[in-house]
């Protein structure tokens, strides 16, 4: 039953995985003017050769249908075309900067849930007490904060001012590490190069609670209303009637349930994760596929802005297609 | 268990219901306006918006400096409470030696107008869509509302910075950009509380009366809808105006030397190391004027719309 | 004496007040006897209840009283003690059987839960796997004897997956499960159809039989009450007014209050020609008058109401909180 409830919500994405392609292609091509002319004039430094390649990556002497059927049929090939710049197909480039988007992200979100369900469940069950008003004061913070200025406030605290972090990169220059995976906090253990793993966490440290900052904030204020309601249950009242200890009624038998909606709320904020990423990337200078795609922008990279977005629209569906089959295994109503 | 509980919109009856959420609407200002006054943050987020709303409008007459006038002699100069400050550039000046306070100031009406103008242009292609979505139904309904979920499934800043990266940078780029999105949540609102709404007895009572459709969304629906706009609205001004200054920093939004609050503060990253009050200050600017739109937001929540109300 | 609350007093602190929610509240329980306490929605029977269990919901307070089981006080018991014999000598069930039951775990997970943490099984199966297999044992005949349908199935099932009387009899399975010496019941069987609730009333008596189980049963149904309790306490405004043997108050209820609420059972004897109803609604517990709290919709009422009033000991164990009764008191009850 479950099976079947997974595979819809798979067959679900499909048209919007679609419909998100033509958006994109449409945004591009249907912006006023021939948009050669409008590359070659914001760009000024356009080739020949460039102009060319364009044309002919994008079908653009065809009809826009015709465009659209190629545009659709090279994506589902996984043929994203070729960077203007780089003159290496967009594919490569973007499995390239993949892995350090894809560590970033996991510390992220991985800091974000950390701090933000303890804190959420506290402050519901200390309901007004210091701890709860506190911790949502913190979490309006979170919620108006502009992540670029949180990201520049840390690095003048905590690395201009008190040196304890540095500013920018994955990894120190001085640390040599050999390449497994991609990801250097796991290299770094596969190779058991200590020195390498204390650099790739002191490298994190900031991007992630930059990152994670504004989903701490959005998660913990839901956990703790969800909890609120939660607490309010008959079945609450019951677990304690039954003897159960304090910490069991609220870990075992009110957050189970407090999870349903805050489960529903993390994937939509996969959406700010994401797009908050390509603003941390760009401020710590992390080498991902944020940084690529807004360097890109200048430079008027199109096939290579137009991949990385497609990417980064699909990797929101699948986010929301996990957060969908996390929810049935969560909540027992929808699985049967 | 028998605990005292506030009365939720769906125990009121019909009639109640619509008569509470009628009343809050507008009829009766004086209630409105004692809830607010005694909700504290609600009044502090609103006079600090008032006072961004004032430095918007008489920024320019009552800035010390022009805040974009280049002065090469003057660069990088620290507040005037720091070494090498002076009074003549209280928070200091950038790269350019122009003066960061009146830089910050005018930054003020850009970020309002294009918090205000979004959020308008947002909500009057919502409201429009969504009423006649929700009342008609049928292909245009469908056709709306799939294209809003596509939209929706799109991250925010991801979507608004390919859309400048296409469109280019710019004032009123930006508005496009943000509005492309923007009107999709004021839509599904609006259409939600339409079907809604229509299944109620008042709706059956106007038709009867022989009543147009116009006058029945005009009259008869949108005062019940319009607590719940206005809280969006509030909320969603907040989040326009990181927006505007996320692209901005990126330099994608305005573009420096235009003095926009985003732009400042990337201008202050490439000086971190010598001029931390550039960044610092601007940013500021940002989360204080946010912080205020969101108490704000909240606290109308609180007051106009019933049903978003949080158990506490 | 299996239970003898004294002078419980429960309180919430609001800011508009305090709200007396269990006041003065005295009674006795003896071993297998069946309770009634009765009262209308929001007389503080259920906080009664809750009261004993120490469950009472903030800003709720118990401020003063003593609830002895078996002689030993409850409220001095330490939080840790507390817990241990909630479940295990105290058992409670719920109004509402749809929200009693936790929608995220299998029903007879639930069960289980309960002898598990009272340790049931403990020593006699050390390894995990047996004790866990003794203990699904166990819960499958509790579901059989509540009378659970293929209980081996239903086992793995959840909450919303059973229907409302089903869902009332996995909760008596999980109250019964560590062999109570008192149930607490409140409102057990209201938010049931009412061929489901007999039946459940049914199988409470059936287990009050077979077991010598005590039951506290919470009622806002004086006939339901009549029916199956060998006493009555009627509560009013957070007070019990009347206490007595069942027969005894149905035949001659003395309190004004019991007699309205008496007169307000529609019946199919044609001695009653209609309804009686009490007049008045029930009153804010923020709002209370000075004396007798019923006086204002009293028809009886007279000057001396207006002083506080005791409650009274008559004969057989009756006891009345109402002035006209003072001539044939005994006594004044604690």
């Amino acid at each position: 039953m479950q099976l079947a409830r997974i595979i819809e919500r798979i067959l679900i994405a499909i048209p919007v995985i679609i419909g998100i392609g033509i958006i994109i292609f449409l945004i591009m091509r249907l912006t006023p003017g021939d948009p050669i002319d409008i590359m070659m004039g914001q760009a000024g430094h356009v080739s020949e050769r460039e102009v060319e390649l364009l044309r002919e990556q994008w079908h653009l002497d065809e009809s826009l249908g015709v465009q659209l059927g190629y545009f659709l049929k090279d994506l589902v090939q996984g043929d994203m075309g070729t960077s203007f710049t780089k003159g290496r197909p967009v594919w490569d480039l973007i499995k390239q900067a993949l892995p350090a988007t894809v560590e970033l992200a996991f510390f992220g979100a991985f800091f974000a849930l950390l701090v933000a369900i303890p804190i959420g469940v506290i402050s519901a069950v200390k309901q007004n007490s210091l701890i709860d008003k506190i911790s949502m004061a913190g979490a309006f913070f979170g919620i108006c904060m502009p992540i670029f200025w949180l990201g520049i406030l840390l690095i003048i605290i905590f690395s201009i001012n008190l040196g304890w972090l540095p500013t920018y990169g994955r990894i120190s220059y001085d640390v040599n590490l050999q390449q497994v995976t991609g990801f250097y906090v796991l290299d770094s253990i596969i190779t058991g190069n200590w020195p390498a793993l204390v650099s790739a966490i002191k490298h994190l440290i900031m991007p992630s609670i930059t990152l994670g900052f504004p989903m701490a904030a959005i998660v913990a204020r839901v956990m703790r209303s969800s909890m609120l309601e939660v607490l309010r249950n008959d079945y609450v009242v019951m677990a304690r009637a039954k003897g159960l200890r304090e910490y069991t009624v609220i870990v075992k038998h009110a957050m189970r349930n407090a999870m349903i909606p805050t489960v529903t709320v993390i994937g939509l904020e996969v959406g700010m994760l994401l797009g908050g990423n390509m603003i941390v990337e760009t401020v710590f200078s992390w080498p991902g596929l944020g940084r690529l795609v807004v360097s890109s922008i200048f430079v008027r990279d199109y096939p290579l802005v137009q991949g990385v977005v497609i990417i980064y629209a699909f990797t929101f569906v699948a986010a929301n297609l996990i957060v969908d089959i996390l929810y049935t295994y969560l909540n027992p109503k929808i699985s049967m | 268990m028998s605990q005292i509980q506030p009365i939720s919109p769906d125990k009121m009856s019909k009639r109640d219901y619509y008569l509470t959420r009628l009343r809050l609407t507008g009829k009766n200002f004086k209630e409105f306006m004692g809830k607010m006054s005694r909700n504290p943050s609600g009044m502090f987020g609103l006079i600090i918006f008032l006072f961004f709303v004032f430095l918007a409008i008489a920024g320019p007459y009552i800035v010390p400096k022009d805040p974009m006038a280049i002065s090469l002699t003057d660069r990088l100069l620290p507040p005037f409470w720091m070494e090498g400050g002076s009074r003549e550039h209280l928070l200091g000046t950038d790269q350019l030696g122009m003066d960061l306070f009146s830089r910050i100031i005018a930054g003020t009406r850009i970020s309002l107008l294009i918090g205000v103008l979004t959020v308008s242009i947002s909500i009057v292609i919502g409201t429009v869509l969504g009423l006649l979505a929700g009342y008609y139904r049928g292909i245009l309904d469908t056709v709306l509302a799939r294209f809003a979920d596509l939209l929706l499934s799109f991250p925010w800043l991801i979507f608004a910075i390919f859309t400048m990266a296409v469109i280019g940078p710019g004032f009123y780029n930006l508005v496009f950009a943000l509005t492309f999105k923007g009107w999709v949540g004021f839509f599904r609102l609006v259409r939600g509380d339409v079907m809604a709404e229509k299944t109620k007895e008042y709706v059956d009572a106007a038709k009867a009366l022989g009543q147009s459709d116009l006058n029945i969304m005009a009259r008869e629906i949108m005062p019940n809808i319009l607590n719940s706009i206005i809280v969006l609205g509030t909320l969603r001004m907040g989040f326009m105006i990181i927006m505007e200054a996320s692209l901005s920093f990126l330099g994608l939004g305005i573009q420096y030397p235009e003095p926009a609050w985003g732009s400042i503060v990337n201008i202050g990253r490439d000086h971190m190391l010598s001029a931390w009050w550039i960044s610092t200050f601007a940013g500021v600017a940002i989360l204080v004027l946010v912080l205020a739109i969101n108490m704000l937001g909240e606290s109308l929540r609180d007051i106009l719309d019933p049903r978003l109300r949080r158990i506490e | 004496m299996l239970l003898e609350v004294n002078n419980l007093q429960t309180y919430f602190e609001l800011s508009r007040g305090t709200v007396k929610a269990v006041d003065q509240v005295s009674f006795k329980l003896d071993q297998g006897e069946i309770m009634g306490l009765v009262g209308e929605s929001g007389c503080g029977k259920s906080m009664t209840l809750l009261s004993l269990l120490r469950l009472v919901p903030t800003p709720g307070k118990i401020v003063g009283g003593e609830i002895l089981f078996e002689g030993q006080d409850l409220l001095k018991k330490s939080s840790r003690e507390m817990t241990k014999m909630r479940g295990k000598d105290l058992a409670m069930i719920f109004q509402d059987p749809m929200t009693s039951l936790n929608p995220v775990f299998k029903v007879g997970e639930q069960i289980r839960e309960s002898l598990h943490i009272h340790g049931y099984f403990q020593e006699s199966y050390s390894g995990g796997s047996r004790r866990l297999k003794a203990e699904k044992e166990r819960v499958i005949e509790l579901m059989e004897e509540v009378g659970i349908p293929s209980p081996m199935d239903r086992y793995y099932e959840y909450p919303h997956q059973f229907s409302g009387g089903m869902q009332q009899r996995a909760v008596i399975a999980i109250a019964l499960s560590c062999e109570p010496k008192i149930l607490l019941a409140d409102e057990p069987t209201t938010a049931l159809d009412v061929t489901i609730q007999a039946q459940i009333l049914s199988l409470m008596e059936k287990i009050n039989q077979s077991r010598g189980m005590a039951i506290i049963l919470v009622t806002h149904d004086l006939g339901v009450a009549a029916e199956f309790c060998q006493r009555i306490c009627v509560m009013y405004a957070g007070q019990i007014i009347e206490q007595g043997q069942t027969d005894d108050i149905i035949e001659e209820p003395l309190h004004p209050y019991t007699q309205g609420l008496l007169n307000s059972i529609p019946r199919l004897v044609p001695d009653k020609p209609r309804l009686q109803p009490i007049r008045g609604t029930v009153p804010s517990l923020l709002e209370l008058p000075e004396g007798c709290n019923f006086m204002p919709r009293c028809d009886r009422a007279m000057e001396e109401c207006r002083l506080p009033q005791p409650l009274l000991e008559l004969q057989n164990g009756r006891r009345v909180r109402c002035v006209l009764y003072q001539a044939q008191a005994k006594g004044e009850g604690e």
